[in-house]
């Protein structure tokens, strides 16, 4: 039953909060994602490391359940979550117009994510793919400051290319009954060679949403304009969507299907990874380094999944929140930067360190935690992918590693570039106040717990996975 | 997994804790309480490393234990699951090179309390420096590989920091990058030698992996030789990176950007000398396969010999220092390369006694001259710091190897090795002899161009007390570490003998007589060269010596690679990247649009267009359903 | 000649056609409101002609009388159009002073 309450408890108040007066409503949402954060750390804890699970007939004659359950593949998303969206909506500035409507399409965007992670039922899981586009689309389309309409449309059309054949594979499933008798999670079988054609769309689908080169046209445009805390939420949850998708669908639903497109989604995935390094080496733009950096390290996890062995889905398990928190956290540093009227292009910036000297420190962990270094979250999940990819895909593997230096030089220019050096030409910002030096050292605590006691967060990850490779 | 507690767990938690409080509440508490409480967190690590080799002297506890502090994860091939723990592995090796890095690291603190004062980043430089003897701590601790990756990640974090810490100045920010950047090619390269550690064998932790029975297993099984090679080529890699040899040490010259203090304790005395650890604690592994050591040998040789060159021509005091730096760990790697880990530790310990001595008393020069580390227009210090210059001087005697100095002692017990050793027939001595000889001469060049000649400097800043006395201690240590060999070689055990610990300075040999004389020539040819502030040719600007000043064109080897990475990133994102996220999208829109406003011309807004549209449409389908499509149905 | 079908259907037809020439070349929207009624009163007449003349050899699909309810539902149908018809072409009239059909473009992509 609490289950219910950790994706009402934000879509309710989200829709409370867009009739909200502006000046208590960013009270109200943060208020709201942390009693929401308690309820998932409630739940965690008294579910760990087996997980929870309800379910309800909703509308059986569609094979639709009201089914969510709390298991070892969305362990740590559903935590981070509203920790995420609590971390953004604190950090959004009070000057936003319209304040009331963006936190509360922050907390619809966070109630809609949680239900996707949560649902055990693949029509529910269709239903809360499309409709977090709902409130993600309102942010972008509403408070982007360049080109918004552009941007929306962008992202609207390249997302719906991918999910439209997804809902035609879902209604084929359910009405030709080759799914089986409902479209639960628990219960769907398919014939290993009917598997295949139904699988694409949902791969299209999802690399899409991650977005995988060559898919990822929409990334550049979305990071750089949209809001930077609706960009946090984005890249820290949104894209994982995609790689959670693959996750649960690919291994529950389509285990047959997944093994086959295995190699050939190792070699994308590894072409992202270099693709994304390079780009992120080769751009003037704060937003888009770390757009291209995200691009890189998310294919990562694609790879690992593509190693199909436990240490490799493990090991992307942990990357989905490793990452999530390193470049969630690195959003937040644009964001206090953007609050703060400063440029967009690297060459403009220089010797940031000496007016902001906290700011220098933490962006500098955030920086250290998206490079993977070692003793922040990053490394025990890269440690396992490429452990477990390195049986599968040797030389592929190397490549991948190699790209761990290439994430060294891109992020730490890009670090350098902002914050070291003479100075640039920018309006002499302040340093951090206090609630923005906190909200920044979260993002490092988690990633440094991550780090230290990897084991505690593989271990439901890995109790799932047993039996299903 | 049963976790247990160590109190060695305290040398990693103090100097974290140190690190901690002092980056929180160091603005508060002033510059002097800072500097307190960084140095006390090391020297009661260091306290706590001493009550630790005790307890073994006295066999209150093991001599060799594995300790596992907590779970830190498991991995798993088919069936064979390997448990990691953050664990600390605590032996002769581990203890001695704690007492070293907490020991120097304590008295370079002590040194830096008084040397950076009016700094006004101190107590970030505090915070740094004890984040980095916390990670070093743990780099030497660790029980296994994928715990020393975390270390040796944490020091490399150190070291980019404090190399990087003038950060307004870019040559700084470019050398930390690049230190940095190197350093993570020795992370892949030991996470490589992970993955396939996991796949092959299953067991990552000292104590199972080097365990005599698990040695013989992989021995007696041929398809080890297959994959062994990465395994040992992967931690060669981490070795290389971190310990400046060729191919991957261009990042130490241009690491003497950060403080002196940093150079001494991170860049000579402890970090650099991580390579030389990681392989003497994995050494069975590595006689597993003797080519392997063979090539380490020769490396370290080929190292030794190309840093000697660098640093004879070298015209900024730390610089030459850093060259010396490589040129000693290419001893190490050379001793180690044919066996003679006893005295590779040795040397290690010696090392970083006199270099980090080396390193603060350039430290006080360069205070002393303002800031000026050119030694051609240096010169004359001896009348201003008389001090200073006697423990440069044994620093400098020590790592040329002048008898009764530390150095040495260590130095012919590598020589001694290496002429012992069948690799190579005698190239591997005489490349160690002859760079001994070069080494004394690039020392006291240096020595003599700093303190000898024409006073240069006014108005000279004088050191202050704990300056000095810090450096008096590493003075005496610089001199007496060399009769402790003994001792040495017996706390690696009663077992010693023929496992490659034992150390044999045999210095009244024949061979080495003629090292020291050598030696000793070269020191003097230095001072007749150099004694009187003559015109130094070596400093001059030749093509020749300027291609050897710059490293022999590794760095632009290295330039002209990140370059072309460089070039091929503005490729893809201004090429590709605009095609995929920019054109080809939009293309694809626009080729709707273009359509849509084709087709909007068939819209005339005439009703009496779309009628006759509507009654063709209706006659065609009627047609085509009566005659084309079996009419014949609807027939009466 | 009366009691066979083909007779009113192809009255009907004609009927049909001559209210669809004069919808399409005439441009008073009055005299186009004719002709549609001729068309719908067409349509009637084939109703009531397959009512009178049920298929023989088909099965029928439904009643004799469903002819003439159509008939009537058309008939309501075709009142209550006129109506609106007439309703929008006095806006019109109103707003533009004219209510030739050509001139009616404003829906022109």
């Amino acid at each position: 039953m609490l289950l219910n309450l950790v994706l009402a408890v934000p879509i309710f108040s989200g829709l409370a909060a867009y009739l909200m007066r502006q000046s208590g409503a960013k009270s109200f949402a943060a208020l709201i994602a942390s009693v929401q954060t308690l309820l998932a750390i409630y739940l965690g804890f008294t579910g760990y490391p087996q997980g929870v699970s309800y379910s309800v007939e909703w509308l059986p004659q569609f094979g639709l359940y009201w089914s969510l359950g709390l298991d070892g593949a969305n362990f740590l998303l559903v935590l981070l979550t509203p920790v995420i969206t609590w971390l953004a909506i604190l950090a959004t500035p009070d000057d936003t117009p319209k304040l009331a409507s963006y936190v509360a399409s922050l907390l619809l965007l966070d109630g809609f994510l949680s239900g996707l992670f949560l649902s055990q039922n693949l029509g529910l899981f269709y239903i809360f793919f499309e409709a977090m586009l709902l409130p993600a689309l309102v942010l972008i389309a509403g408070w982007s400051k360049v080109d918004a309409g552009k941007t929306a449309l962008k992202f609207l059309i390249y997302t719906m290319v991918g999910s439209l054949p997804m809902l035609l594979a879902v209604l084929v499933l359910f009405f030709t009954g080759v799914g089986g008798e409902s479209l639960e999670f628990s219960q769907m079988t398919l014939d290993p060679d009917k598997q295949i054609f139904l699988f694409y769309p949902f791969l299209l689908a999802f690399l899409v949403k991650m977005p995988i080169f060559p898919l990822h046209g929409w990334l550049p445009t979305l990071y750089k304009n949209a809001p930077p805390t609706v960009t946090a939420v984005i890249a820290a949850l949104m894209s994982k969507a995609g790689t959670y998708g693959l996750f649960k669908v690919g291994l529950v639903v389509f285990p047959d299907a997944f093994s086959e497109v295995s190699s050939s989604l190792a070699v994308l995935a590894v072409a992202s990874i270099i693709y994304g390094a390079l780009t992120a080496l080769g751009s003037d733009s704060v937003r888009e380094v770390l757009a291209y950096s995200s691009l890189s390290h998310i294919a990562m996890i694609a790879f690992g999944m593509a190693s199909l062995t436990i240490n490799g889905n493990a090991g992307a398990s942990l990357q989905m929140a490793a990452h999530a928190v390193a470049t969630g956290g690195l959003f937040l540093v644009v964001a206090v930067m953007d609050r703060r009227h400063l440029p967009d292009q690297l060459r403009r910036f220089g010797g940031l360190s000496k007016h902001c000297p906290r700011l220098a420190v933490l962006a500098l962990f955030l920086t250290l935690a998206s490079l993977g270094q070692p003793g922040l979250g990053s490394f025990p999940a890269e440690l396992f992918i490429l452990t477990g990819t390195w049986g599968r895909f040797s030389v592929l593997t190397v490549v991948a590693a190699s790209a761990i230096v290439l994430a060294a030089a891109y992020l730490l220019r890009w670090y350098q570039k902002l914050f070291t050096g003479p100075e640039g030409t920018y309006r002499k910002p302040d340093d951090l106040d206090s609630l923005e030096s906190f909200l920044l050292s979260v993002p490092i605590a988690l990633s440094l717990v991550m780090g230290f006691f990897p084991s505690w967060f593989m271990v439901p990850v890995r109790l799932w996975l047993e039996g299903k490779l | 997994m049963n976790t247990s507690f160590d109190i060695m767990a305290l040398t990693l938690a103090l100097p974290l804790l140190g690190a901690f409080s002092v980056g929180a509440f160091g603005k508060s508490w002033g510059k002097r309480v800072s500097a307190f409480v960084a140095s006390s967190a090391v020297a009661l690590s260091f306290l706590v490393t001493l009550f630790s080799i005790f307890r073994v002297h006295l066999n209150q506890v093991a001599s060799t234990r594995s300790v596992d502090l907590w779970h830190w994860a498991s991995f798993k091939v088919f069936d064979q699951v390997t448990d990691v723990s953050f664990g600390l592995y605590i032996d002769a090796l581990s203890l001695t090179l704690m007492s070293v890095v907490t020991g120097v690291g304590f008295l370079i603190h002590w040194f830096s309390a008084e040397y950076m004062e009016h700094d006004p980043e101190y107590t970030r430089f505090f915070c740094l420096l004890n984040i980095f003897i916390a990670a070093m701590t743990l780099l030497v601790l660790a029980n296994n590989l994928a715990v020393l990756i975390v270390g040796w990640g944490g020091v490399g974090f150190a070291s980019f920091s404090l190399i990087g810490f003038w950060r307004e100045k870019p040559s700084a920010a470019e050398a930390s990058k690049k230190a940095f950047v190197m350093n993570v090619v020795g992370d892949v390269g030991l996470m490589l030698s992970v993955f396939v550690l996991v796949i092959k064998v299953g067991v990552l932790d000292y104590k199972t992996l080097l365990s005599d029975s698990q040695i013989q297993v992989l021995q007696s099984d041929p398809s080890t030789f297959v994959w062994l090679g990465l395994v040992l080529g992967g931690l060669l890699v981490g070795a290389y990176a971190k310990s400046a040899q060729l191919p991957l040490h261009t990042w130490l010259p241009d690491a003497m950007e950060g403080p002196t203090p940093v150079s001494a304790l991170i860049h000579a005395a402890t970090m650099v000398t991580a390579g030389v650890y990681l392989l003497v604690r994995m050494h069975p592994l590595f006689e597993l396969m003797p080519g392997m050591m063979n090539f380490i040998a020769i490396m370290g040789a080929v190292t030794a010999l190309f840093a000697a060159c660098c640093a004879m021509v070298q015209n900024d005091l730390k610089r030459v220092l850093a060259y010396s730096t490589m040129s000693q760990l290419g001893y190490m790697f050379l001793a180690v390369g044919v066996g003679a880990y006893g005295a590779a530790v040795f040397h290690l310990i010696t090392h970083a006694f006199f270099k980090a001595l080396l390193f603060l008393t350039a430290g006080i020069v360069i205070h002393t001259a303002h800031g000026e580390q050119d030694m051609r227009r240096l010169g004359g210090l001896s009348k201003d710091i008389p001090y200073t210059c006697f423990m440069f001087g044994v620093g400098g005697a020590a790592l040329a190897g002048i008898p009764l100095t530390s150095g040495y002692f260590s130095k012919e017990a590598i020589l001694h090795a290496a002429h012992e050793s069948p690799t190579s027939g005698g190239l591997l001595f005489l490349v160690g002899a002859g760079v001994a000889i070069m080494t004394a001469f690039y020392t006291f060049r240096a020595f003599f161009m700093t303190f000898f000649g024409p006073q240069r400097i006014e108005h000279p800043h004088l050191p202050g007390g704990p300056t000095v006395l810090s450096c008096t201690v590493l003075t005496v240590l610089a001199v007496v570490a060399g009769f402790f060999d003994q001792r040495l070689s017996n706390c690696f055990g009663p077992e010693t003998a023929g496992s490659g610990f034992e150390i044999h300075p045999e210095v009244l040999s024949a061979s080495a007589m003629g090292v020291t004389a050598m030696v000793l020539v070269a020191v003097f040819a230095a001072y007749a060269l150099y004694g009187r502030g003559q015109h130094d040719k070596l400093g001059q600007n030749s093509t020749l010596l300027n291609f050897c000043r710059n490293g022999l064109g590794f760095d632009q080897a290295y330039g002209m690679l990140s370059g072309g990475f460089v070039l091929l990133a503005r490729l893809a994102r201004n090429g590709l990247e605009k095609l995929l996220s920019g054109s080809f999208p939009e293309l694809l829109g626009g080729s709707f649009v273009t359509m849509g406003t084709l087709l909007k011309e068939t819209q005339t807004g005439q009703t009496r267009h779309y009628m006759v549209c509507m009654v063709v449409s209706v006659v065609v389908l009627l047609v085509y359903c009566l005659l084309l499509s079996g009419g014949s149905n609807y027939a009466a | 000649m009366a009691n066979s079908p083909e007779f009113f259907l192809v009255l009907s037809a004609l009927i049909f056609c001559l209210g669809l020439i004069g919808l399409i070349i005439r441009r008073n929207p009055l005299v186009m409101f004719m002709s549609i009624e001729l068309m719908l009163n067409a349509a009637n007449l084939a109703f009531m002609t397959f009512s009178r003349f049920p298929p023989a050899n088909r099965v029928s699909l439904g009643s004799p009388s469903d002819g003439p309810a159509f008939t009537f539902v058309v008939m309501t149908i075709a009142a209550a159009e006129a109506v609106v018809g007439l309703a929008i072409i006095i806006t019109i009239f109103r707003n533009r002073h004219s209510v030739d059909v050509d001139a009616l473009t404003s829906l022109k992509g």
